[in-house]
Parts: structure tokens; sequence; C-alpha cells
């Protein structure tokens, strides 16, 4: 990657590395991936938030399943007891990133051979168009990629009816290539079931963690709003992105179709100019009740349209972690 | 409801299953892959209902629209045909008479009935089955096209080649026509709309005359009848040329004169009027003219015109023309007469022979008497005398003769009577008186009979107490037989008197007397012999009642003899001989005898002829033999107003009832009960059309408005837009 980070101009071009339509140029998810990574960076400079303390904040007593390296072997050597040694960004927040590979984040409706110009007709799943999983797998790279060079820990779950891959907290920065690869290889044809799937993810995290999820929602708000209260319950928090194409929001069909849902849905036959008002205003509801939800348990909440310019969500995300981080320290 | 064009509106109609197929059709479309299917359910689920009824009007309104434009197409036809389905039967009664000769504006009657029977046939739809007939009107009328024809384009140009004639109409004999026409057994025959393409004036009809009622169990006949014209027109019409003699003895020119008899018909008949009239031998430059003067409320007058004729030389066959100025109808403003100019009459006398010796005045028979007053003083050789008895007439001496005077009729075998009828029936004067017998009188019957007259004789003589007189104020008006002397008939007639006459028994209302005496018994008689089926002789029958015989009478010695024999056999052979007078149309009079009858373009003509003029006869060598003179019939061309509810139950009876019986108005528009049994108007069914055009519109309008309506959520608030 050529270094032009350090030069205004070169910053900016490299931000716009974070458009789809520059993204989905890239067939190799991974190198997609560096190119976000790459506009992320070049944006961090610009960052008010860019640089937090590594420095040694305090000792905790040691438990099972710590990692032994960070043992204090002075402390032991001095009092005989097992202490951890906690730095300053472990009091942050972990972050764990869900994102929704059930079956209709596969859907979207910007097509690559629109995007890519004469680049790649098809996606690196082969699907012609850019997807909301896509947007939200270009999400959660840069997000981690944030996370990690901030010196905090990730971990990583794709999910639909259930957690369909996993990588765990880590603040070490390879862990961003295991989370590029997970990532890369979901397939997305199953239901989701968010009730189950939070509760997967809580039977396998302890301590407070800051969730990110990064789902359509496709789901009833009641279970949404369900899985949310155990989330903080257990004292998590949560920043939830929900991902929509640009037609579903607009639902501009005009000729009688036949649709077909991705998730085992029935076909249904509309004329779409005639159910399009009823469409628009049941979408409405859901989005409200959602964000409703969401907000009623002081979790953040952004709706986000896929082919759209990541930057602004990126910016919005640091924004609102480092919002907590300092809310957690304060707390 | 019927359909001008049935199989458009077939068409039509069928494409009202497109919208239906279109909404049914499930086209195979790649089906989209849609992540947000639970809320397009739920979406379709809240409004399903509802846009199944609105699909539901759409496809309604759809399918009105395509009903509409094939009902415009097909061009419906409402009302009393809704009962009538299957092919229809339309009859056309073209007035083709001397009445639509009437003139308004520049165009005939005639041009505008042909115009409206057009459009008539073009609201008959051959694909469908319908059918026309066509029946022209003028005496006698013609079944043209009878039974109604599938062949609408033949009845078409039946049509614009059929031209008006100068006969009367008889619509009467065309609704007879129609109804033999359709006369059938079968069930569910086809309705039969009659068309009356008539100016329907007082010319046309005769309501005195009921039509024959065609309707029946098994056909329903509706009318439509042109509305009655009403514009007032006057017409003046020539009714008839009389010369004082049809026979005209000589070939020398001469002076003659005659009668002409003017018509008026129309408006204006309650005030005074005159007319001029022209008067001349066809052919020469010498006309005269006079005015026919009508007082208030005078509907024929007569006017006596002289006239030059040229010698024979100049014309063998003059012939008189009478014209009058141009008016609303010119049809029946010329009439011609031909004159019958012989050189020589020849006159049989049928008595006995007289016995040798008898030259005493006071010996003298009725025959002497008879040929002393034939031939009175020097002979002209224009009246020559040919004797015979009653036993030896045969039918070649007859044909020879012009007129014969029967003296002994009691000695005529019955043969001679027949040969005599025929004699009569070929245009021959009979003069016959009873003989000089005061015996009962058995040859009466044999006469009457014989000659099919409506009177009989007395079989007794009667004897007159007293002697009666001639009484000359007896003389019928109508008389022509003596008109010529009727002016000196009293000064010549004073000092006769009459013992004994073989009286005749008149028929009551049918009284053949032309001369009376003054006890009231008739003197003179005269008629034409009538057939078995009513048709009656050219010829002429005079009986006298009283012989020739000084016995009976002293008239042989009186001067009242001589012209009162001379004008029976002048006048009487005038009116006898067949004048090869006819009226148009007029089929109840025998042509003139002739092998052949040509126009004056030298075309042949049957009998019965329909239009005026000079016509030719031929005999069966081809030589010419005669003129023959038709002339209009006036009675058709009266120009009077009839009112249309005065028709009404005239026209209606044949249909069976008013509500069978439609109008066509000036504007070609049919009004009434029976109107949309055949839409006769254009602009009625313009006006269908506009309507049902409208109708469409108003679909149309309706359908956009539903189709934008079903589609509103284009243009409603974007509610996520507006909220991203």
């Amino acid at each position: 990657m050529a270094d032009t980070s350090n030069t205004p101009d070169a910053a900016r071009d490299a931000s716009l590395y974070l458009h789809p339509q520059t993204l989905a140029r890239l067939k190799s998810f991974e190198l997609r991936a560096k190119m976000i990574v790459e506009g992320v960076m070049s944006g961090m400079h610009r960052s008010p938030y860019q640089g937090f303390s590594v420095e040694f904040a305090q000792h905790r007593p040691y438990s099972p399943g710590d990692d032994i390296r960070r043992l204090d072997w002075k402390v032991y050597a001095r009092t005989d007891k097992l202490q951890i040694k906690q730095y300053q960004q472990e009091t942050n927040l972990d972050l764990v990133l869900m994102v929704d590979n059930s079956g209709s984040m596969a859907f979207g409706s910007l097509p690559f051979a629109q995007a890519s110009g004469q680049g790649s007709q098809t996606g690196s799943h082969g699907r012609e168009n850019w997807t909301k999983f896509d947007h939200a797998t270009a999400m959660a790279a840069a997000m981690a990629y944030i996370t990690l060079h901030q010196g905090d820990r990730v971990g990583l779950m794709t999910f639909a009816d259930e957690i369909t891959g996993m990588v765990d907290r880590s603040g070490q920065r390879s862990t961003w290539r295991p989370i590029v690869e997970t990532l890369s290889t979901q397939t997305l044809d199953q239901p989701t079931s968010y009730g189950r799937v939070i509760d997967q993810a809580l039977a396998k995290i302890s301590n407070r963690c800051l969730f990110v999820i990064i789902s359509d929602l496709f789901e009833d708000p009641e279970t949404i709003r369900s899985a949310l209260a155990r989330l903080r319950h257990r004292g998590h928090d949560a920043i939830i992105f929900q991902v929509l194409d640009e037609s579903e929001q607009s639902f501009t069909f005009q000729e009688s179709t036949i649709f077909e849902g991705l998730e085992g849905e029935e076909r249904v036959r509309v004329n779409p100019r005639a159910i399009r008002e009823s469409y628009l205003e049941v979408m409405h509801e859901h989005l409200q009740a959602v964000e409703r939800a969401t907000l009623s348990f002081g979790f953040d909440y952004q709706l986000v349209t896929s082919g759209k310019w990541l930057g602004p969500t990126l910016a919005q995300f640091v924004a609102q972690r480092n919002a907590k981080i300092k809310k957690g320290k304060s707390g | 409801m019927t359909f001008v064009n049935p199989i458009l509106f077939a068409l039509g109609a069928a494409f009202v299953a497109l919208p239906i197929i279109l909404h049914f059709l499930k086209r195979k479309r790649k089906p989209v892959m849609w992540g947000a299917m639970r809320f397009l359910i739920e979406a379709y689920r809240r409004k399903r209902r509802r846009m199944t009824l609105e699909q539901l009007l759409l496809l309604l309104t759809r399918c009105a629209l395509v009903l509409l434009f094939a009902l415009a197409i097909g061009q419906p036809i409402f009302g009393g045909a809704g009962t009538q389905t299957g092919p229809r039967e339309l009859y056309i009664v073209l007035d083709d008479s001397i009445s639509s000769a009437n003139r308004s504006g520049g165009a005939t009657d005639f041009d505008s009935h042909k115009a409206r029977a057009i459009a008539l046939l073009d609201t008959l739809a051959p694909e469908a089955g319908d059918r026309a007939g066509l029946v022209l009107a003028s005496s006698p009328s013609r079944g043209v096209i009878t039974p109604a024809s599938s062949d609408i384009a033949a009845v078409r140009r039946a049509i614009e080649q059929a031209e008006r004639t100068d006969a009367s109409a008889d619509l009467e004999g065309s609704f007879n026509l129609i109804g033999e026409a359709i006369a059938t057994d079968e069930e569910n025959a086809p309705a039969v709309t009659v068309a009356v393409v008539s100016s329907l004036r007082e010319g046309s009809i005769d309501p005195d005359r009921p039509l024959p009622r065609l309707a029946s169990d098994s056909r329903r006949v509706s009318v439509i009848a042109s509305v009655p014209a009403t514009e007032p027109v006057v017409n003046f019409a020539i009714a008839g040329v009389e010369p004082l003699r049809n026979v005209v003895l000589g070939e020398a020119e001469r002076d003659g004169q005659a009668t002409v008899i003017v018509e008026r018909s129309g408006a204006d008949i309650g005030e005074t009027a005159s007319v001029q009239v022209s008067l001349a031998i066809e052919g020469t430059n010498n006309a005269t003219t006079g005015l026919a003067d009508f007082e208030p409320g005078q509907t024929s007058a007569e006017l006596m015109l002289s006239f030059a004729m040229p010698s024979a030389d100049v014309s063998r066959t003059p012939t008189l023309v009478a014209s009058l100025p141009s008016d609303s109808n010119d049809a029946d403003n010329s009439v011609i007469t031909p004159i019958d100019r012989r050189s020589v009459l020849r006159v049989g006398v049928i008595a006995s022979r007289p016995l040798v010796g008898q030259v005493g005045i006071d010996r003298f028979t009725p025959a002497d008497w008879i040929r002393l007053a034939l031939s009175p003083g020097e002979s002209t050789g224009e009246l020559r005398i040919v004797d015979t008895t009653p036993s030896l007439i045969d039918a070649p001496r007859l044909a020879t003769l012009d007129a014969v005077f029967l003296l002994e009729p009691d000695e005529l075998a019955d043969d001679g009577w027949s040969m005599l009828r025929r004699f009569v029936d070929r245009g021959g004067l009979l003069i016959v008186t009873p003989p000089a017998k005061d015996s009962v009188q058995l040859w009466t019957d044999s006469m009457t009979e014989a000659l099919g007259l409506s009177w009989s004789i007395s079989r007794e003589p009667v004897s007159i107490p007293g002697n009666a007189r001639i009484d000359t104020d007896s003389r019928a008006p109508s008389d022509r037989l003596l008109a010529m002397i009727a002016g000196e008939l009293g000064q010549l007639s004073s000092g006769v008197s009459f013992t004994k006459l073989l009286p005749i028994i008149p028929e009551q209302d049918n009284d053949p007397s032309i001369l009376r005496l003054t006890d009231g018994s008739t003197l003179l008689a005269a008629a034409r012999p009538e057939t078995v089926t009513g048709r009656v002789s050219p010829g002429l029958v005079v009986y006298l009642t009283s012989p020739t015989s000084l016995d009976w009478t002293d008239l042989p010695t009186r001067p009242l003899m001589v012209p009162l024999v001379q004008e029976l056999i002048r006048q009487g052979i005038g009116l006898a001989a067949d004048r090869a007078l006819r009226t148009a149309g007029d089929a109840s009079t025998q042509m003139p005898t002739a092998s052949e009858i040509v126009s004056s373009e030298g075309d042949p003509v049957e009998a019965p002829i329909r239009l005026a003029g000079r016509y030719e006869l031929r005999d069966e060598a081809g030589e010419a033999s005669g003129v023959l003179a038709v002339l209009p019939d006036v009675r058709g061309s009266r120009a009077g107003l009839v009112n249309q509810a005065a028709l009404e139950p005239w026209l209606a009876a044949t249909a069976g009832g008013t509500e069978q019986l439609a109008w066509i108005d000036a504007e070609g528009t049919t009004v009434g009960a029976a109107s949309a049994t055949t839409s006769t108007s254009a602009r009625g069914e313009s006006r269908l059309l506009f309507w049902l055009i409208v109708f469409a519109l108003v679909c149309a309008v309706i359908e956009t408005l539903l189709a934008r309506w079903s589609a509103r959520s284009m243009q409603v608030h974007h509610v996520l837009e507006a909220q991203a």
C-alpha cells in the first residue's frame, strides 16, 4: 500500500476507498478489507480521538482463563498472590462485532456492474449486487481495525438463526485477519433468530462488552426488544447499525412482480404501485419500533443505507464508542 | 336490441375478454429475490381487500370501455326491436307516382324518396341475414323485388334505376303485393318492416280504401312511413281535353273546338284563381289561349278553346295539346288528345228488305226513314249506308261498319246478338229501335243480356195517352251525344209527338236516359256494355224507345229527324269509337287493338303504360295504325296536405296497431313506437353513436383515474426517504 496517508490530498483520496463503488471493484474480500483499512486510517489522522493511553492502570486478581503472560510476577514474588496487570485500554470496553449473515442480508440493489465499471461483474460470493452483507462486512472489518489499533480487544460473531462464525476477543492486531477471513466465508441462507443468537452470545461472554450489531433487523420488534433487554441486563452496551438497501426503503418497483423471500418465505405476486404506500407504512412502523426499543435501553441506533459511503458511519461509530468509554471511566 | 353491424359488434364484444385475460394472465416473470419479505407480506395482507376491489373496478371499467366501443361500432338499435332477433325483412314501398313529381326547391320529391329509400337500405346488415324488397307504388303497383332478397345491392340498384311515372299511387295494391310476398306458415318468420317512402299528399293516398292487414300470427309487421308533406303548394292540372267532335269527317282544313278541363288542388283553394291554358294541334304554331277561372272553393273549371285543324295532307292523325304554365308539379301540366279523322263513315241499316211497290210516304218503313235521314240531300260521300237484313249479318260485314241501326231486333237470331256484342266491343256504335209491333216483344231480354246492359226493356209496348212530347229540359247534363244540337233542340223538337213506346226499365241509381218525354218516360238511352268482369266496352249502345214509324210517332216527318239521326251517328261514332286515349297506369281499360305499341323514341312498351305521352300503334305488318295518347292521372297529382293523425289508423291497421307504426321525418329521423324496428335515421344513429362515444370517454377517464388511484403511492409521501 502506498504511503499517501501523510498528505491531506492522499488522505482524501484514501477515504474514497470507503465508498462501496470503490470497494466493489475488489473481488477479493481481503483486498477489499485492506482498502477499507486504508480509508479508515486516513480518516483516523483527521480524527479528534486519535492517540490513547496504554499505560498501566491497576492490578486485579487472576482468574482461570486469563492470559498467564499478563501475570505480574513481581507482585507474586512480593505478596505470593497472582495478580494480573491491567492497563489503561483494558478499562475500555471490549468490542464484540455481531454481523448478521441471514438470508435477507443477501439482498442488494446496487449492481456490481454499475459500481465496478469495467471491473468485476460479480461479488466475492458470486452475487451480482452490492448486498447488505457486503456493506455490513465492510463496516465490521473497518470497525475491528479501528478498535484493534486503539488497543482494545475485538471479537466477532456472525449469526443467522444461531451463531455461525466466531472469532474470540483479542487485542492483538493480528486478530484482524481471522476476523476478515470469517466475514468472507459466511453463507447467507438461514433465517434470523435474535433471541437465540443473543443467548448464545451472552453464554460466551462474561465481562462487560460493547456489542456492535450490524443487521437489517428483519425480526419482530418485540423479539429484538427482548434480546436487547437481556444484553442490558448483563450490563453490556450496544450500538445497533440497521443496514437496509436503498430499494427496501423506497420500493420503487413499477410492474406487477413476483417477490420471493430470501429466507424461505412464500412467493407473492403484487402490484408494487398499488402496495407501495402500505409497504412503506409497515416498514416505517418497524423502523420506529426498532429505534424505540434500542433507545429505550440507552443503546445507540443508526440506520445505514447499503451502497452509500462508509465514512460517516465509521465516524459515527468512533464517536459513539469513545463516548461510551468515557462514560465507563466516569462510571 | 339489434345491431346495424352485428358482426362488428360481435368482434368488438369478443375483445371484452382481452382485459379479463390480461387481468388473470400470470406473466412469466423472473421473481425478484427480496429481503424485506415480511413487510411486503404484511403490506399485502393489509391492502389485499382494497386492492382486489380496486382491481375489480379497474377490470370492470376496462371491460365496459371495450364493450362501449363494440356497441359504437355495432350501432345498436334499441326499442321495439328488442324482441326481434335474427334477420330482418324490409319492404320499401317507393312512391314513384305522379305525386312524387312535386318539386320543392331544386329536386323533386321522387329524388328525396330515392335517397331516403337508400338510407333505409343502409341500415340493413346483409351479413346478418337481413333482406330487402322493393315495391313501386305507382298504379298498378309493381313488386320489383319480391319476396325480399338478401342481395341488398340489387335492391339499391333497382331504387337508383327507378323512374317516376305519371300514374297515381296505389298503396293498397302495393300492400297486397307485400302481403303475397310475406305469406308464410313458418313459425318465427323474420319480422317485416314496411317502409312507405312517399310525400303522402292527397293524391297519393285514399284513406277510404283500407289497406290489407299484413300482420299475422306468424309474422310481426311494423310500418314506418314518411311524415306527410307539410309544405303547402298549389297545383293546376289539365284533367282532360274534349273536342266537340271526336271523329272528324273529311280531309280538309277546318276549325274545331275543344273543352279543356282544368283542376286545381293544394293550398289556396278557398280563394279565386285563374290560370292560363293554351291549346294547339301538335306540331303547329297556332295556339289559342284562355283563362280558366276558379271561384273560391272551386276545384274544377272548364273552358272552351278553338283550334285550327290542318288538312289531312299536313297531319293524318292530328293531336290536340293543352298545356299550363309551370307550377309545383309539371307532370300534369300538359295533355294530348288525338282527333279521329275519317274520310267516310259506314253505317249499316239492319232491316228486312222492302217489298217492291211500297213507294208512298205513308208506306215508308222505319228503315226508309233512317236512310232518308242519313242521306237527306245530295250525298257527299262521307256517310255510306250498308243495307243488310237481320238474318244476313255476319262478322266480316260488321267489321267494315262504324255504326249499325238495328231496326228489327225481333228478327235477330241469338248469334246475331253475339256478333253485335263483339262489334260494340270493338268500338262500334249500335242504335236499336223496337219494331213497330204491338205484340209482346221477346227480343228485349236477349238484347240486354247479350249487350250486358244494366237496364232492361219492357216486353210490351206502352200507349201514351194524349201524345207525349219531348221534354228538352230532361236532357242529361253529361250528355255529349246531342251536345251539338242541344241549343236548337227545343226548337227542333216542337210538335214532335209520341203515341207508343217500348220503354226501358232502369235500375235504381243507374238511369241511362239521355232524353225523356213530357210524361217522364225515356225516349233515348245510351250505355256502354259491361262484361261479367266489370270491364267497360269502348263501344256504345243507343236505344230509341220508339221506332221511326208513323204508327208510333210523327218524328220521321219532323225537322228533328235528320239532325237527330245525323248527330246520333256522327257524335255516337265519336263517342263509341276507341279514342285511343288512356290514363297512365289505368289497367282497367283494354288497350287499343294493335300488334305493338311503341313510344315516341321507338321503343316497344307493354301495357299498362305509366308514362303520359303520345304512343304509336302498329299493326301486324309493323305499319302505323294509329296514335295512343296516355294522359297523366291527375287524381294522383293532387297536392293537398293530409293530416298525419288521420293517416295513422289507416296505416296502423295493416300492421295491427299504432304501436307498430313509426314516422320518418324530413331529416330522416324515425319517431314512433316502432321506430326501432328499422333504424332509418342516420341522425338517430349518430345521436346514439355520440352518446356511446361519450360514455366510452367517461369510462376511459374513470379507468385512468382508477389506474392512477391504484398507483397513487408513487405520488404520496416518501416517509422513509424523508427520514433517511
